[in-house]
């Protein structure tokens, strides 16, 4: 046996003895009179005091004030601006834009770029000046069939169909030319800002929704 | 809710009126009791007291002095009735309360019996005088050793020995594990057995 069986067995053979007789009246007697009512002072079921609840309200409310804050923090990412820069599809004009400004970007970072950017610049305007002479050529060799088919068109019936074809192909043949132009003309221009209205906008409707707020 | 079954309850059957009644559970008598039932009041007094009584006596080694402070217990258990959760045994409960009442009574002069001013029994036929006299001294001396405890040391053996609670309900009494519990015992052992070595060298 150990020592610390012996120190249990003498811990647990440390004697009592009967209480004295009276012992039970003398509590019995004690007994208060309206100890019902003590004894109906139940605590909470939640165990909480009221002033508990209600800081744990105030916490609450305040971290939620902080939270919605911090949403319309005017430093908070824009996610309308980086879905553009993701997703160019989704904001035609903005990706436009947006590639443009790339194209600046990647010029003053590499001269070779630059250079290969020139040179495709160069290709695309001779392709849009060829182009647009294929379209005068086309014009003119479509005007000349036109005229040479008009005698025969109330017979053919797929003639309306052609010539809507040739005029969408005109069309599409007008935009690129449009399009190769500008991308010409802006080479070395600065990039043009997005505006800071919407963000302005923004931030002055969160501040009004504030005053609000607090006025109510 | 618990039922009343432990270890300390040895006086657990009520006979009421030359009536045996089975014992109560704890939620039986706190529901007659928070309906104003003056007769489990009674009732609860009669089921505990013999071990509430037993565990301050040990706690005091004086008879008069655990009579004292049991009826000081109840006292206290009436007024804060009100408080009791019901999540633990009254028995628990008021096994609680007798420690800290205990703790209380200690702060003043010589509350715990040394048991030098206590004569032996001369009645008891049966153990020599001799006997007494040395298992008295060496309950003296754990006595004094358990006193010397921090106090949840204290607590933990004294409830667990004295008070004849399980762990499980010291844990819960404590609001610790049960493992905590167990370590708290073997350190309370460790050092009541410095305390014995220290004093027989």
């Amino acid at each position: 046996m150990n020592q610390n069986d012996e120190i249990r067995r003498r811990l647990s053979g440390v004697t009592s003895d009967e209480p004295p007789e009276n012992l039970l009246q003398n509590i019995q007697n004690e007994i208060p009179a309206d100890f019902a009512a003590l004894a109906a002072k139940r605590p909470s079921a939640l165990g909480a005091r009221w002033w508990q609840v209600a800081a744990l309200l105030v916490v609450f409310v305040g971290v939620g004030f902080f939270a919605w804050q911090a949403s319309r923090d005017p430093l908070s990412p824009d996610f309308d601006d980086i879905a553009v820069r993701t997703e160019p599809r989704l904001a035609p004009e903005r990706g436009r834009v947006l590639e443009s400004e790339s194209v600046a970007e990647g010029r003053a970072q590499s001269p070779e770029l630059q250079a290969t950017q020139e040179s495709a610049t160069q290709q695309s305007e001779l392709f849009a000046h060829r182009s647009m002479q294929t379209t005068e050529a086309g014009s003119a060799a479509s005007a000349i069939q036109e005229r040479a088919l008009a005698p025969a068109a109330s017979t053919m019936p797929g003639q309306d169909l052609m010539t809507r074809s040739d005029a969408v192909r005109d069309r599409a043949e007008a935009i690129t030319v449009q399009a190769a132009a500008p991308l010409c003309q802006n080479r070395g221009a600065p990039p043009p800002r997005r505006s800071l209205a919407n963000k302005r906008s923004k931030n002055v409707r969160s501040k009004e929704g504030l005053a609000m707020w607090w006025a109510a | 809710m618990n039922t009343n079954a432990g270890p300390a309850q040895a006086g657990g059957m009520n006979v009421h009126a030359g009536v045996f009644q089975p014992p109560n559970t704890d939620e039986e008598l706190l529901d007659r009791i928070r309906g104003g039932d003056r007769s489990a009041a009674d009732a609860l007094a009669q089921q505990e007291y013999r071990a509430v009584y037993a565990y301050l006596r040990k706690l005091t080694g004086d008879t008069d002095r655990a009579a004292d402070l049991t009826q000081e217990t109840f006292r206290k258990a009436w007024q804060s009735l009100g408080r009791f959760d019901g999540r633990s045994r009254i028995s628990t409960w008021l096994h609680r309360i007798a420690y800290t009442t205990f703790l209380n009574a200690i702060r003043g002069p010589r509350l715990v019996s040394t048991d030098d001013d206590d004569p032996p029994p001369l009645a008891d036929p049966s153990p020599s005088a001799d006997d007494v006299l040395r298992q008295r001294e060496d309950e003296r001396r754990l006595r004094s050793a358990v006193m010397a405890l921090p106090d949840p040391l204290r607590f933990t053996i004294t409830a667990h020995y004295w008070g004849e609670m399980p762990v499980r309900e010291i844990a819960e009494v404590e609001k610790i594990t049960t493992v905590a519990v167990r370590k708290r015992l073997a350190r309370a052992l460790e050092q009541i057995e410095r305390q014995l070595t220290g004093a027989s060298s």
